[in-house]
């Protein structure tokens, strides 16, 4: 969680997971009064992910893309390893906040820079932006690899009851 | 009203998964209930049901509404949510006395074949004794209750979703196991004297009454999530911490303390002394009754075309003719594009309709229904009209009737596919679908019947083949009815619709192999006879009968090696799209010095292919040698385990080509654009984009769909194993190879399924 005050606006920056790890993660954000007693609805939020130095971004995303971030780049010209991302209420759950969907390419320490405007007033600010390595066990992989054996065991075990049912009728 | 406020409410989190469930849960008990209800209205009234409905409300409000969207910044709104999943929820959905209308509401099979041997296992019964007995769903819930709420497992919860989710289930989960005692919904039996219950919810309370002191009293913030989050409102985090300490002291002591009024009052006006054995015998189901279910219920297949308007709607030869209609046009968008519009594969019809559009569609038919490709298949619709000219007299050659000629051609389709990058050339797209129409014409002019359909389309074999694992089959309702049939009007046709013109003769067809589901036989038979019933996919394949114009699968090699290439097709097809694959692949090329990379695909196929093929051949032959006595030939003995491959295949095509086609829809708007800028038609150029949720979780979805068609291929093989042998060992030895090659299959496919994809043609992709 990210808090900043900058007169008269208080964004806090929250992240889900709150470890960030190679792949998607959402970033939602909430913008308040500075003392924090309005909550403001209408404050148009951007986060701007500035790659670690030296990292080579896939031109497409993790599906083989192109996505379309990748095609309109690839239509306008523009090729830049920053990216943007336009935060959202309808991408949040909880609507007083607004958030985004966040894909991180490659681990090592990103740049996020805020930017939030209302009316006349403006907040910007950056934070460093850990990602690390996937884990080397991913819950849903280990869960899909266990599935099998776990449906075989109690086969074999409805199987074992069957029989003894049968013999037993 | 107040935006914030507005804002507040409308904070509600649809979550597909746990709809989903709390739906699904409602049909099957409700289905279960109304079947009971008709029988023992005095046991199953209105307000059980009404209790389990509100029950799941509950928890579904807890989890998707705005409670869940601010658990993480109010601790006290978090304790709301906790107490409905603990306190009342699971009171409302025991009181539903949920387990007979369940068993009742779910498919018969399930019931009896599935679950029927667990329930009736002693042992199973004393673990299911021992789990509701009042001293450990006690404890388990005092114990779970205390350990979420330690600041270690508190704090977990609030960083990651998933031990969030894990802690929700665990809250129900002990929450059902403690209200059991209490409500014990029948036909379950008391193990302690009513009385005794009311002990058990005091100390259950007291330890509430002390946690809740705890956070109402203690001067320090517990979490730290809530002593950092924003404040909303003006409310400390402390003040916040003492207000939910308040919410689970107060309401959560009542939700203990209501239920010990309401047995105190039931026991000192009930019979004194009356023993658990004495209520048990009162309340002891009748099972008897409860097995008598109507003879309708126990039909166990369902007729799709008995859906009321669906079924007139699909059994219309009109709507067919609409369907095949607006394919046709399709295909003439793919080759008017393919010859004349922008080469580019990946802005261009021709390179996304067939190649990552329909593909998927079609696989996907396959999997949730059948062959529906062939139903609309837009060449036959051609074809019927060049009928006209060319009326088709001949009869097709005997040395081709069978599917050796397919075979090779469908093996020829998949490498030349990949081989010259078919899908990365729209003119050469456009130009396959003109020869394809081309064929069907000429072929089907030429000769009687559906003989393209039978002996050469790639396509239809492709979609035969897998439509094994299919859970929709055209068969006959009441074989009975066909018996003093004399007019075979499925077969020959009269003289308003024609019979099956791949001479499937219904009362001895089984399983869909050969079956375009065309329908024209449901529109045939005089009866109505014919429908589109359900089946358990794949169950067909393991039995050893005579089918109509099939034969037998044992007598039938060359169906077995279709099977198989369109299986060692998955394989092969999904690894030349990964990272290692295709950079091992350029690897070859460049170390051979040559400019196309046709070379090396074809010998990545041929290894594949071999390395398939020769494995089925080998696990025949040590699965033969399991036989006790006379062994069968190799011949007769390993095509009737081939067909066992076709589940895992299946899955390995849809985790394939259903990844093409979601990366394929979100390309229409770019070629519409594209087209509209070759054209100079202002159709607008926007990117179509799909929710990002679905493409993020559509690995974990692959892999559930290789593991579901690797457990369908064991399960398979297992049966034709059961037929081969009565002794148990044998039957293991016999059944052992091929669950070896499948684990092996299924080893191979999910590495690859785990790889980067690479899908060359596309913007800013090299190959």
């Amino acid at each position: 969680m990210l808090q900043e005050v900058q007169s008269p606006l208080r964004v806090t920056v929250m992240m889900d997971p709150a470890e960030a790890r190679l792949g998607w993660i959402d970033l939602s954000v909430l913008v308040q009064s500075a003392e924090g007693t309005e909550v403001w609805l209408d404050a148009e939020t951007e986060f701007l992910l500035h790659p670690p130095k030296g990292a080579v971004l896939p031109a497409l995303d993790p599906f083989c893309g192109p996505n379309g971030e990748a095609l309109s780049q690839a239509r306008s010209g523009v090729n830049s390893p920053t990216r943007k991302y336009v935060a959202t209420r309808a991408a949040a759950t909880n609507r007083l906040l607004r958030a985004a969907r966040i894909h991180l390419p490659v681990a090592g320490e990103w740049l996020l820079e805020v930017r939030v405007r209302r009316a006349d007033a403006r907040a910007q600010f950056q934070a460093p932006l850990s990602v690390l390595e996937p884990p080397l066990a991913r819950t849903s992989v280990v869960g899909c690899l266990a599935l099998p054996p776990l449906a075989i065991g109690l086969f074999m075990t409805h199987q074992g009851l069957r029989r003894r049912l049968m013999s037993s009728s | 009203m107040n935006s914030v406020f507005e804002a507040v409410l409308g904070s509600w989190n649809f979550a597909p998964l746990p709809l989903l469930s709390l739906f699904l849960g409602a049909a099957v008990y409700l289905r279960g209930w109304s079947r009971l209800h008709r029988q023992l209205p005095e046991r199953f009234t209105s307000a059980r049901c009404v209790s389990f409905l509100s029950g799941l409300t509950v928890v579904g409000f807890a989890v998707v509404s705005p409670l869940d969207a601010f658990a993480n910044l109010l601790l006290q709104v978090h304790m709301v949510q906790h107490l409905l999943l603990t306190m009342v929820a699971p009171p409302l959905l025991l009181l539903g006395s949920p387990y007979l209308p369940i068993l009742c509401g779910l498919p018969r099979v399930v019931t009896r074949d599935v679950l029927g041997p667990f329930l009736a296992a002693p042992e199973l019964r004393r673990w299911g004794h021992r789990l509701t007995h009042p001293l450990f769903t006690g404890a388990v819930f005092v114990l779970s209750n205390l350990a979420w709420h330690h600041p270690v497992l508190y704090e977990l919860a609030l960083r990651s979703r998933g031990w969030h989710e894990l802690e929700h289930l665990f809250f129900l989960g002990t929450a059902l196991l403690f209200w059991f005692p209490v409500i014990q919904p029948w036909p379950s039996r008391p193990i302690w004297p009513r009385w005794a219950m009311i002990p058990y919810l005091l100390v259950a309370d007291l330890q509430n009454t002390a946690l809740g002191g705890f956070f109402s009293f203690y001067d320090h913030v517990l979490y730290p999530t809530y002593a950092a989050a924003p404040r909303v409102w003006s409310l400390t985090p402390l003040a916040d911490q003492q207000a939910a300490g308040a919410i689970m002291w107060v309401p959560g002591s009542m939700a203990f303390l209501l239920p010990v009024v309401l047995i105190v009052v039931e026991v000192l006006s009930g019979p004194r002394g009356v023993r658990p054995s004495e209520v048990a015998r009162r309340t002891r189901p009748r099972p008897q009754r409860i097995r008598a279910l109507p003879s309708s219920d126990r039909a166990e297949a369902w007729d799709l075309l008995s859906v009321p308007r669906l079924g007139a709607v699909l059994r219309s030869a009109f709507t067919r003719r609409v369907v095949q209609t607006g394919l046709l046009l399709l295909a003439a968008l793919v080759v008017w594009d393919g010859w004349w519009g922008t080469p580019i594969s990946s802005l261009n019809f021709a390179g996304i309709l067939p190649w990552m559009g329909w593909r998927g569609l079609l696989v996907i038919g396959l999997l949730v229904a059948g062959n529906v490709f062939c139903y609309s298949c837009p060449m036959m619709w051609v074809r019927d009209w060049g009928r006209r000219i060319l009326p088709g007299r001949l009869t097709w050659p005997r040395a081709l009737r069978s599917k050796w000629l397919a075979v090779v051609l469908l093996a020829l389709f998949f490498w030349a596919s990949e081989a010259f990058q078919w899908w990365d050339r729209p003119a050469a797209t456009a130009s396959l679908v003109v020869a394809y129409f081309v064929a069907a014409v000429l072929i089907d002019g030429l000769f009687k019947g559906a003989s393209f359909c039978k002996y050469v389309c790639p396509i239809g074999q492709f979609n035969f083949a897998q439509s094994l694992v299919s859970p929709l089959e055209v068969k006959v309702k009441d074989a009975e009815t066909c018996r003093s049939c004399t007019t075979h009007d499925c077969l020959k046709g009269n003289a308003t619709q024609r019979g099956c013109e791949l001479e499937l003769f219904l009362p001895r067809k089984a399983g869909n192999l050969e079956c375009t589901f065309c329908l024209d036989c449901v529109r045939a038979c005089p009866q109505g006879n014919v429908g589109v019933l359900t089946v358990f996919p794949a169950r067909d394949a393991t039995e050893d009968r005579n089918r109509s114009s099939i034969g037998r699968y044992k007598r039938r090699p060359d169906w077995a090696v279709l099977v198989a290439v369109v299986a060692a097709a998955a394989w092969a097809g999904s690894a030349v799209m990964v990272a290692p694959v295709v950079q091992w692949l350029a690897a070859l090329q460049g170390s051979w010095g040559l400019s196309d990379s046709w070379l090396p695909i074809t010998l990545f196929y041929l290894v594949v292919g071999g390395v398939v093929l020769g494995g089925l051949a080998l696990g025949g032959e040590l699965s033969r040698r399991m036989q006790s006595g006379q062994r069968t030939s190799w011949r007769e003995w390993t095509p009737e385990f081939v067909y066992a491959i076709a589940p895992i295949g299946l899955a390995v095509w849809v985790a394939h080509y259903g990844f093409h086609l979601l990366v394929g829809v979100p390309l229409i708007g770019p070629a519409l654009g594209r087209l509209a800028w070759d054209t100079g038609v202002p159709l607008g150029t926007g990117l179509i984009t799909l929710p990002l949720a679905w493409r993020e979780g559509f690995p974990t979805v692959q892999l559930l769909i290789l593991d579901a068609g690797y457990l369908l291929s064991l399960w398979m093989s297992w049966r034709i194993a059961q037929r081969k042998a009565t002794e148990r060992t044998r039957r293991l030895g016999i059944w052992a190879p091929w669950a070896g090659l499948w684990t092996l299959g299924y080893g191979a496919a999910f590495w690859i399924f785990l790889q980067p994809m690479q899908m060359r043609g596309l913007p800013g992709q090299a190959w």
